[in-house]
């Protein structure tokens, strides 16, 4: 028998060590250190700008200030504003555009900022620091939010705006402070700004509210005065919005109705009979459970629905109804607009082989990234010092399982090999290698080549967004355009290149200077 | 009674035994039929077997051409030697049975019983765990081991060559004696020997049953950590018979690798770039499509975790669990009340409960990851065989615990009835039933249904009914008596013996 003596006062001196720190000493650091290495390992393999969406962020913030027609309009009326307007300062340094940096900074800065509200909403439900320390650190490490984090995709800045204003939401709840409130309703109207999630998440915090009051007897003006205080901020976003689509684009909900919006593609889908979820509910429910196991490591997120169970069930725990469905909402939303036909995902777990494509948007699952942290946290609060131990030994065990390849990184795996990868057609090299200056007409939305691979700056573009350079051109491309590339089916293929007339006309100006079967480059007889 | 229900046990095993008289071997040029319902149906059985023979007769662990195209397609050819493609720790253990048995004319059946004889003790196991452990009074202890032998498809392979038996024997052995260990009596380091031993002999038998053990591997180590508190300090103390026992692991570890050394000239090598061979005609096709012959491994290289993915988990956990083809509980209905009994138990689990429960759990997973999780052409969910045993100690937790006794008790038997059928009917035909994802392109039946066309037929392996009933009972009346046998002991030991024993611990 081997006896190891452990003096009480060292365990206590951890203890203490770990209660007395700010949670800057651990939090800050451990996010900051992690952002940059797994920034760094992302840029080391090219994986940054691996998913064709995170060309298109970039880009729609590089317009803003650099394009033939810079300025405002160019955000679009599709994507929701607010990611790409946090790149601008950054994008427009060419090397920061380029090589996708420009969007790993917001990320990067987003996810930091989640680690540590992360920690803070934990600390507030359970005022446990070590228990809050899991919760933030099972997110901070975990491999599909770390690859996130390093690219220009929109998650990372609505997880961050998402889980700061439900922070505030839960801090106004216990201390029914004003400022709280207007804080979360800030978040809230940033969150409505980054990604649709977030007009769902300000409906239910409007709910909740609603729900507060009636629950804690308010009295009926004080129920008005508080909701329409949160609401006015934070639903004022989606007024924004739908103002500026009606202004720039004609129609306040061109977000929806126009053929760029999702539901436009989903219907391409449903005619292929490759929406699996639409108005199934039991598919729907099954494709985001799946996604979001996938996202956050099958063991993570089986303690975490354990730590969900054990949650709901403490009778300590004040307002736990309205936590969970806070945190949990984008489960909802992503159940609900699945069910709808207004999202998609294809995931290998369910998605049949006979599928043309059986891995895309997976990365939807990381938005229950933060709930499966907060709850695991919650999780390791409520068991034992053996189960502690388990704990540890299960989340070194997830960690392997990523590790060894049991669970892949899936949201790297659809940008480097599902449908959401950028195309990387030899056209693109071809043009690294051989453009020469000059203006480039191009349909940009059917991202025939990557504009930030191929040299090309982005003023040298002509694309839909120009639009008085752009209805020129579709009639008339020697005006300005030195280069016209135009892929089989697209807008320009359509106007320029589909009958034996037009391809007369386009050749009296032009030289076919590129074929491959989809894509022809053609440049001006000088 | 206890000695009574177990010899009742035993005999039941011998009447579902499958083989005829004989020492069949094809390095004699004997015609030995590989037709359903015969012993050597499946290269599962023949390529172990084809290493007792090729040990008997020419005192080697790689196997002649002739036995290679017996064992075919699990077989390897590496260096222009053939060797099983299984681990070898099965046909060493069958060797001595066969050796006893070739004396009696009798080779083939008696290393077939060897795996009948550990699911016997399997169930020996299964009673003292229940009784010792749990507290189960005698008369629940006594059914959890007739679930297990009959009521799940464990049967299934308790009755010719697999790992699975094997392994379960190990597993339960090793956490039981995990829990003597715990007690630290007097022979506690004879225990721990025992565990390290059992650990080291399921890696002999099948690689997967390092995961499979890893939660009973873990409960042993726990156990030899204590943790006491003083006034001023915790005290961790570690048993070092922990670690000396582990000796007996290495010893079967080391001879492993000398088998490796033996074979592939490294101990670590486990048979690494040894190519399959499917036999004779399929190897020279293989040679003719790449114009030379194969003398390295066409199929991509992979690591051992690679086998397994997460991305198969829901697939599998279907098939495994609720598939018409495979599933768990649609062959063997009486282990859902097993799941109900862990259910009712969430609240207070013990440190054996949490290593039980995490083997199913572990088993479950590993296997909805893996690549074929319906075990090729087999009878039920063979891959599940450890989670059958750990299920039907709970089943009784889900009786005892029950406010409706009685009720329960009567849904008990009614789905053992129904479990056993379906086990027995493939025990009597074949278990050679294809997966659905095969079986319907084929345009073949799937699951135990197409047992009922053999049973039709009469034609069946089943030894003691050929060798004694045949003449005097049909196949149809051979199936009926021997559930029937079941349910009779079911309702003894649920009904009946009860009322002689003492009340629930």
């Amino acid at each position: 028998m081997i006896t190891v003596s452990l003096n009480k006062s060292i365990i206590s001196n951890i203890k203490s060590f770990v209660r007395t720190k700010h949670w800057t000493f651990f939090v800050f650091p451990a996010a900051c250190v992690t952002a940059i290495l797994a920034t760094l390992y992302s840029l080391s393999r090219d994986i940054i700008v691996a998913y064709g969406d995170a060309e298109s962020h970039l880009n729609i913030a590089k317009r803003v200030v650099s394009s033939l027609t810079p300025g405002l309009a160019q955000i679009g009326g599709v994507w929701l504003p607010l990611p790409h307007l946090l790149m601008v300062p950054f994008v427009f340094f060419d090397p920061l555009w380029r090589t996708g940096l420009a969007g790993s900074i917001v990320s990067g800065l987003s996810y930091i900022l989640t680690a540590i509200f992360l920690y803070k909403m934990a600390f507030l439900i359970t005022k446990n620091k070590i228990s809050s320390l899991v919760a933030s650190f099972v997110f901070i490490f975990n491999p599909n939010i770390l690859y996130l984090q390093s690219t220009p995709m929109t998650e990372l800045p609505l997880i961050a705006f998402f889980t700061v204003s439900i922070y505030y939401f839960i801090h106004y709840t216990k201390e029914e402070n004003l400022n709280s409130l207007i804080i979360s309703a800030l978040f809230g109207f940033a969150a409505a700004l980054s990604r649709y999630d977030g007009w769902f998440l300000v409906f239910f915090e409007c709910l909740s509210l609603l729900y507060l009051g009636i629950r804690n007897k308010w009295t009926r003006e004080k129920i008005e005065g508080i909701v329409i205080i949160f609401a006015t901020l934070s639903l004022f976003s989606i007024c924004l919005w739908l103002l500026w689509d009606k202004l720039i684009l004609g129609d306040p909900f061109y977000f929806t109705n126009s053929q760029f919006s999702a539901k436009s593609q989903q219907l391409g889908w449903l005619q292929k009979g490759q929406l699996p979820s639409y108005h199934n509910i039991i598919s729907s429910f099954l494709y985001y459970t799946v996604t979001a196991l996938s996202t956050s490591g099958l063991i993570i997120f089986s303690v975490a629905v354990i730590g969900f169970i054990l949650f709901n069930l403490k009778k300590e725990v004040k307002d736990k109804l309205i936590i969970s469905v806070l945190i949990c909402n984008p489960f909802i939303f992503y159940v609900a607009t699945l069910f709808m036909g207004q999202s998609i995902i294809f995931i290998p777990h369910l998605t049949p082989p006979s599928f043309e494509w059986t891995l895309f948007n997976a990365r939807y699952g990381a938005m229950m990234v933060p709930a499966a942290a907060l709850f695991a946290g919650f999780a390791f609060l409520s068991i034992r010092n053996s189960g502690k131990a388990l704990f540890g030994m299960l989340c070194l065990l997830q960690v392997g399982l990523f590790v060894a390849g049991y669970s892949p990184v899936i949201t790297q795996k659809d940008g480097v090999s599902g449908l959401s990868q950028a195309k990387r057609p030899d056209a693109e090299h071809w043009l690294s290698k051989n453009y020469d200056n000059g203006l480039v007409l191009m349909d940009d939305y059917s991202r025939l080549i990557s504009i930030v691979r191929s040299g090309i700056p982005l003023q040298n573009i002509i694309y839909i967004g120009n639009r008085n350079y752009w209805e020129t051109s579709i009639t008339t491309p020697q005006k300005y355009a030195k280069w016209v590339i135009v892929q089989k089916n697209d807008a320009i293929w359509k106007s320029l290149y589909e009958t034996k007339e037009k391809q007369d006309r386009l050749y009296t100006f032009y030289q076919k200077v590129y074929t491959s079967p989809d894509i022809l480059i053609f440049r001006r007889i000088s | 009674m206890i000695g009574l229900f177990f010899v009742v046990i035993g005999l039941m095993y011998f009447f579902v035994l499958r083989g005829h008289v004989g020492n069949p071997s094809p390095v004699y040029g004997d015609k030995v039929s590989t037709a359903a319902g015969e012993p050597f149906e499946s290269s599962h059985e023949r390529a172990p077997y084809a290493l007792v023979l090729s040990i008997d007769t020419f005192q080697k662990l790689n196997v002649s051409k002739e036995l290679a195209e017996f064992g075919a397609p699990d077989m390897r050819y590496i260096n222009g030697k053939y060797y099983i493609i299984f681990q070898p720790g099965i046909s060493l253990y069958m060797y001595p049975f066969y050796l006893v048995g070739k004396q009696f004319n009798l080779a083939q059946l008696a290393a077939f019983a060897s795996i009948s004889l550990l699911a016997f003790a399997s169930c020996l196991m299964l009673f003292k765990i229940a009784r010792n452990i749990f507290g189960y009074p005698v008369w629940a202890s006594l059914l959890i081991p007739l679930i297990y032998a009959f009521g799940t498809t464990s049967l299934n392979y308790a009755i010719t060559v697999y790992q699975h038996i094997p392994g379960v024997f190990l597993i339960l052995t090793a956490f039981y004696a995990v829990w003597k260990y715990r007690k630290n009596g007097k022979y506690s380091s004879i225990y721990g020997v025992l565990v390290w031993s059992a650990f080291g002999l399921g890696i002999y038998l099948d690689f997967p049953n390092v995961f499979l053990m890893a939660p009973v591997m873990l409960y042993f180590l726990v156990s030899s950590i204590k943790i006491s508190e003083k006034k001023e300090s915790f005290a961790v103390s570690f048993r070092t018979s922990f670690l000396v026992t582990m000796l007996s692991f290495i010893i079967i570890i080391g001879s492993y690798g000398y088998y490796n050394y033996l074979s592939f000239g490294d101990w670590k090598n486990f048979g690494q770039g040894a190519i399959r061979y499917e036999g004779e005609e399929k190897f020279k096709l293989q040679a003719a499509a790449l114009g030379k012959e194969r003398t390295v491994d066409l199929t991509p290289k992979k690591s051992p975790l690679s086998v397994f993915n997460e991305e198969r988990i829901v697939n599998g956990l279907y098939t495994l669990t609720l598939a018409d083809d495979k599933g768990i509980f649609f062959f063997s209905p009486v282990l859902l009340l097993g799941v109900l009994g862990i259910l009712r138990k969430l609240k207070t689990l013990t440190a054996e409960d949490k290593t039980l429960i995490a083997i199913v759990l572990i088993n479950m997973v590993m296997y909805a990851s893996f690549g074929d999780p319906w075990g090729g052409w087999a009878f039920g969910p063979r891959y599940l065989i450890p989670s059958m045993s750990v299920l039907s100690l709970y089943v009784l937790n889900f009786v005892i615990k029950s406010r409706f006794e009685f009720p329960a008790k009567i849904l008990t038997i009614i789905l053992l009835a129904f479990s056993a059928f379906v086990a027995f009917l493939g025990v009597v035909t074949t278990n050679t039933i294809p997966p659905k994802v095969e079986a319907v392109p084929l345009h073949l039946k799937y699951n135990f249904l197409s047992n009922i066309d053999f049973l039709n037929k009469g034609t069946t392996g089943n030894f003691a009914y050929n060798q004694y009933f045949r003449t005097s009972v049909s196949l149809y009346q051979y199936l009926i008596m021997l559930v029937a046998s079941v349910i009779f002991l079911a309702f003894l030991s649920l009904f009946i013996l009860p009322l002689f024993s003492e009340k629930t611990k």
